[in-house]
C-alpha cells in the first residue's frame, strides 16, 4: 500500500499515513469553522424564535411539510451511500475484486439525490416567492397579519428561512460538485483505492452538510 | 543556495508555495497597510492639535478614523505576527519542510490581498464612517452602499485568516520533528496554536454577522433594526463574540515572541514553562466568554454585566502569570540589552499597563464613567500598539538575521526601540487623562481646556512615526550592507537556529530531531558576544 502511493506524497510529508491524517484532520478543523459559521445564524434563530413564537408558528405552517420530509429522506439516503462508499474504498477493506463499478454507481446516485433535493428546495422557494413570502419589498405584510409589526415578525421567520436554507443550499451545490467530481475521478482511475483519502475527506463534508439539514428541518418545518 | 536566491523571477515569488517566501509577501503587504492606516492617524492627529475643526470636516474626520481602525485591525494587527513570523517560523520551529497545506497558504495570501485592496478601495472611493465596529444602525439604516462593500472585503479576508489558522493547527499536530513532544515546543508555537484556534472558531461568526448586515441592507428587512422587529443588541453580541477573541489573536502571538526573546537575552531557561503554555490556552478559552464587557451600557441585563465583569477580570490571572514568569526569567540572568530585548522589555511594561487599565474597564461602575472616552482608546492602544506592535518589531529584529541572513545596525536598532517607546507613551498616556476628564472619542472638536493633552499626544505621534520609519531605513540598508549572519547569531536555542541563515528551500538539509526541553540556556562564558555577525567573505 505504502509503496503504491509513495509517488504521491507531497512535500512536507514523510509518509502516506501522515499525509492522510493531515487531510482528515484539516477537514475536521474546517468543519469546526463551518459549525461556528452556521452557529451565528442559529443564535439569530433562537433569539427571534424566543421573541416571536407565534409568528414562527404562522410562518412554519406555510412551508410544505411533505416536500421538506422528502428532502430529508433524500439527504439521509445519500449520506448512507457515501458511508458505504467510504467503507468499500478504504485501504483496509479486503475487497480485491473490481470496486470501481459499485463505488461509481453509489456516488452517481448520491449526486442525483442531491440534485433532487435542490430541485424540491427551489420549487419551494418558487412557491414562496410567488406567494409574496420573500422578505423585503416584495413581502405581502397584509397577507399574514392585519398588524404590520406582527407581519414583520413573520417576515423575520422567512428572512431566517431563506438565509439558513440558502446557505445550506450553497453548501449542497459545492457538495454535489465534489461528489460528482469524485465519481468521475474514480471512474477514470486505474487505482481507485489511491483516491480513498480525498474520498473520505469529501465524505466528511457531505455528512456535515446533511447534519445541518437535520437541524434545519425541525426548526423550520416542524414548529407549526 | 537559499530560499531567497534559488530563483529570482517574479513568477517564482507570486506562485511560490514556500512558507518563507509567503511570509515575505505578507511582510511587504502588511507594511503597506500599516503605513496606509498610519497616514490616516497622522491626518486626524494633525486635526486634533486645535480644539476647532479647521483641517478636516466632521465627515472626513469620521472617515479617517474608520479607515485607520479598519485597516489597522483587519489588515495589519490580526494578520501581523501569525502571517509574517508565524508563517516563516512555525515549520522551522517544529522541524518540518513546510506547512501542512502549502498551496492553501499561498491562496490565503491572495484572498487576503483581494479582501484588503477591495476594502481599501471602497473606503477611499466612497467613505465609510461607521468606525471599525460597523455598529448597526450606522452600518445599516444610515449607511451608504460603500459600507456593505467594505464589509464584503473584510468578509473575504476572513477566509484568509481561517485558512492560515487551519494550516497552523494541522501542521503543529501532524508535522512535529521526531522527539518534539508538545511540552518541548517553544512557547511561540503554543501561542500561534492558541491564536489559530481563535481564528478558526471566531472568524466565521464575524463573517456571518457582516453577511446579515448586508442582507438587512440589500433586502430592507429588519434583522438588527428595532423599528421593524429586529434586535440591535444581537449585532453587538455577535460582533463582540468575534472581536473580543480577536484581541487575543492580536496579543497572544506577541506574548510568544517575548517568551522567545527574554530567555535568549537573559541566558536563562524560561521560568515556569508549563504555566506559560497553559496560560496561553487559558487566555484563548476565557477570551470567548467575556465579550459582554463591551456592552455594559448597551442595556443588557445587570446580571449579564456582573458575570461578564467577573469573567473579564479572570483573564487577568493567566496574563499576570505570564508577566511574572518573564520577570522571573530576568531575575539573576545575564542580560544583554540588544534591540529585540529592548522591544521585549518595552512590551512587558506597556502590556502590563494596558492590562491593568483593562481591569479598570472591566469594573462595571468605572466603565460606565469612561465608556466611549479616550480612556478606552488609550487602553487598547497600550495593548495593541504598546504590546503587539512592539512584539512584532522585536520579533522582526530577533529573526531578521535568520530571515535575510544579514545583521542590521545594532546602534540604530536600539535608537528605534527607545524612540518608539518614548513616542508611544507620549502619544497615549495623555489620552488616559483626557478620558478620565471626560473627552469622548470620535469627535473632531473638543473643549479648549483639553488642548494641552491633545497637543502632547500629537507631538508624541510624530515621534512615534519617526520611530516606525527608522527600522524601514536601517533594515533595508542591512540587506545590502549588513554583516553576514551566522546560523545562530544570538546563540539561541530552537530548531530554526540549527539551519543556515537564510534557510535552504526545504528548511533543513537533514531531518532534525529533538532530545530535550526548549530554552536550554546555561550561564554564559563571561566573554560571550552575541549578534555580531561575520565579515563579508572576499
Ligand atoms: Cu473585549
Amino acid at each position: 500500500m505504502a509503496n503504491e502511493m509513495s509517488s504521491e506524497i507531497a512535500i512536507p510529508y514523510d509518509s502516506a499515513d501522515q499525509q492522510r491524517s493531515a487531510a482528515t484532520f484539516g477537514m475536521w478543523v474546517f468543519l469546526a469553522t463551518e459549525v461556528l459559521f452556521f452557529g451565528g445564524l442559529f443564535v439569530g434563530y433562537v433569539v427571534y424564535r424566543y421573541e416571536y413564537p407565534e409568528a414562527f408558528r404562522t410562518g412554519s405552517a406555510e412551508l410544505n411539510l411533505w416536500s421538506g420530509g422528502a428532502m430529508t429522506l433524500l439527504l439521509l439516503l445519500g449520506s448512507m451511500l457515501v458511508a458505504v462508499v467510504d467503507h468499500l474504498i478504504a485501504p483496509s477493506a479486503d475487497n480485491r475484486s473490481s470496486l470501481r463499478g459499485p463505488v461509481v454507481r453509489r456516488l452517481v446516485a448520491t449526486t442525483v439525490l442531491g440534485i433532487a433535493f435542490l430541485a424540491l428546495e427551489f420549487h419551494e422557494y418558487h412557491q414562496l416567492i410567488q406567494d409574496g413570502r420573500f422578505p423585503g419589498h416584495a413581502f405581502r405584510l397584509s397577507d399574514v397579519s392585519s398588524d404590520p409589526l406582527d407581519g414583520r415578525s413573520v417576515e423575520m421567520f422567512f428572512t431566517l428561512f431563506f438565509c439558513m436554507t440558502g446557505l445550506h443550499a450553497f453548501h449542497m451545490c459545492l457538495g454535489i460538485l465534489l461528489v460528482g467530481g469524485m465519481a468521475v475521478a474514480i471512474g477514470r482511475s486505474e487505482q481507485p483505492r489511491s483516491l480513498a483519502n480525498p474520498m473520505s475527506v469529501i465524505g466528511l463534508y457531505w455528512h456535515f452538510v446533511d447534519i445541518i439539514w437535520v437541524f434545519l428541518y425541525p426548526l423550520f418545518y416542524l414548529v407549526r | 543556495m537559499n530560499y531567497l536566491n534559488e530563483s529570482t523571477t517574479l513568477r517564482s515569488w507570486f506562485l511560490t508555495t514556500d512558507h518563507k517566501r509567503i511570509a515575505i509577501l505578507y511582510l511587504l503587504s502588511l507594511t503597506f497597510f500599516f503605513f496606509v492606516g498610519g497616514m490616516a492617524a497622522v491626518l486626524f492627529r494633525l486635526e486634533l492639535i486645535t480644539p476647532e475643526g479647521d483641517l478636516l470636516s466632521a465627515d472626513s474626520y469620521n472617515k479617517l478614523f474608520s479607515l485607520h481602525g479598519i485597516v489597522m485591525v483587519w489588515f495589519f494587527l490580526i494578520p501581523s505576527i501569525p502571517t509574517v513570523l508565524g508563517n516563516f517560523l512555525i515549520p522551522l520551529m517544529i522541524g518540518a519542510r513546510d506547512l501542512a497545506f502549502p498551496r492553501l497558504n499561498l491562496l490565503s495570501w491572495y484572498i487576503f490581498m483581494a479582501g484588503g485592496l477591495f476594502t481599501l478601495t471602497m473606503i477611499v472611493a466612497g467613505g465609510v464612517d461607521t468606525g471599525w465596529t460597523f455598529y448597526t444602525p450606522y452600518s445599516s439604516t444610515y449607511a451608504n452602499t460603500f459600507v456593505i462593500l467594505a464589509a464584503t472585503g473584510i468578509f473575504i479576508s476572513g477566509f484568509s485568516s481561517i485558512a492560515t489558522g487551519l494550516n497552523f493547527i494541522v501542521s503543529i499536530h501532524v508535522l512535529r520533528a521526531p522527539g518534539l513532544t508538545w511540552f518541548r515546543l517553544p512557547i511561540f508555537v503554543w501561542t500561534i496554536y492558541a491564536t489559530s484556534l481563535i481564528m478558526v472558531l471566531a472568524t466565521p461568526v464575524l463573517a456571518v454577522t457582516l453577511a446579515l448586515v448586508a442582507v438587512e441592507r440589500i433586502l430592507g428587512v429588519g434583522i438588527f433594526d428595532p423599528s421593524i422587529g429586529g434586535d440591535p443588541l444581537l449585532f453587538q453580541h455577535l460582533f463582540w463574540f468575534y472581536s473580543h477573541p480577536a484581541v487575543y489573536i492580536m496579543i497572544l502571538p506577541g506574548m510568544g515572541v517575548i517568551s522567545e526573546v527574554v530567555p535568549c537575552f537573559s541566558r536563562k531557561r524560561l521560568y515556569g514553562y508549563g504555566f506559560v503554555a497553559m496560560a496561553t490556552l487559558a487566555i484563548a478559552s476565557l477570551g470567548f466568554l467575556v465579550w459582554g464587557h463591551h456592552m455594559f451600557v448597551s442595556g443588557q441585563s445587570m446580571y449579564a454585566g456582573l458575570l461578564f465583569s467577573l469573567l473579564s477580570m479572570l483573564v487577568a490571572v493567566p496574563s499576570a502569570v505570564k508577566v511574572f514568569n518573564w520577570t522571573a526569567t530576568l531575575y539573576k540572568g545575564t542580560i544583554f540589552l540588544k534591540t529585540p530585548m529592548l522591544y521585549a522589555l518595552g512590551f512587558i511594561g506597556l502590556f502590563t499597563f494596558g492590562g491593568l487599565t483593562g481591569i479598570c474597564l472591566a469594573t462595571l461602575a468605572f466603565d460606565v464613567h469612561v465608556h466611549d472616552t479616550y480612556f478606552i482608546i488609550a487602553h487598547f492602544h497600550y495593548i495593541m500598539v504598546g504590546g503587539m506592535l512592539m512584539a512584532y518589531l522585536g520579533g522582526l529584529h530577533f529573526w531578521w538575521p535568520k530571515i535575510t541572513g544579514r545583521i542590521y545596525s545594532e546602534w540604530w536598532g536600539r535608537v528605534s526601540a527607545l524612540v518608539v517607546f518614548g513616542g508611544f507613551n507620549m502619544t497615549f498616556f495623555p489620552q488616559f487623562i483626557l478620558g478620565i476628564l471626560g473627552n469622548p472619542r470620535r469627535y473632531h472638536t473638543y473643549p479648549d481646556e483639553f488642548q494641552v493633552f491633545h497637543v502632547m499626544s500629537s507631538l508624541g505621534a510624530t515621534i512615534l512615526g519617526i520611530g516606525y520609519l527608522l527600522p524601514c531605513c536601517y533594515l533595508l540598508w542591512s540587506l545590502k550592507f549588513g554583516r553576514r549572519a551566522s546560523n545562530d547569531p544570538w546563540h539561541a536555542t530552537g530548531l530554526e537556529w540549527r539551519t543556515t541563515s537564510p534557510p535552504p528551500k526545504h528548511n533543513f538539509l537533514s531531518q532534525p530531531t529533538v532530545s530535550g526541553p526548549p530554552y536550554a540556556y546555561e550561564s554564559p562564558h563571561p566573554e560571550l558576544v552575541i549578534g555580531e555577525g561575520e565579515p563579508e567573505p572576499h
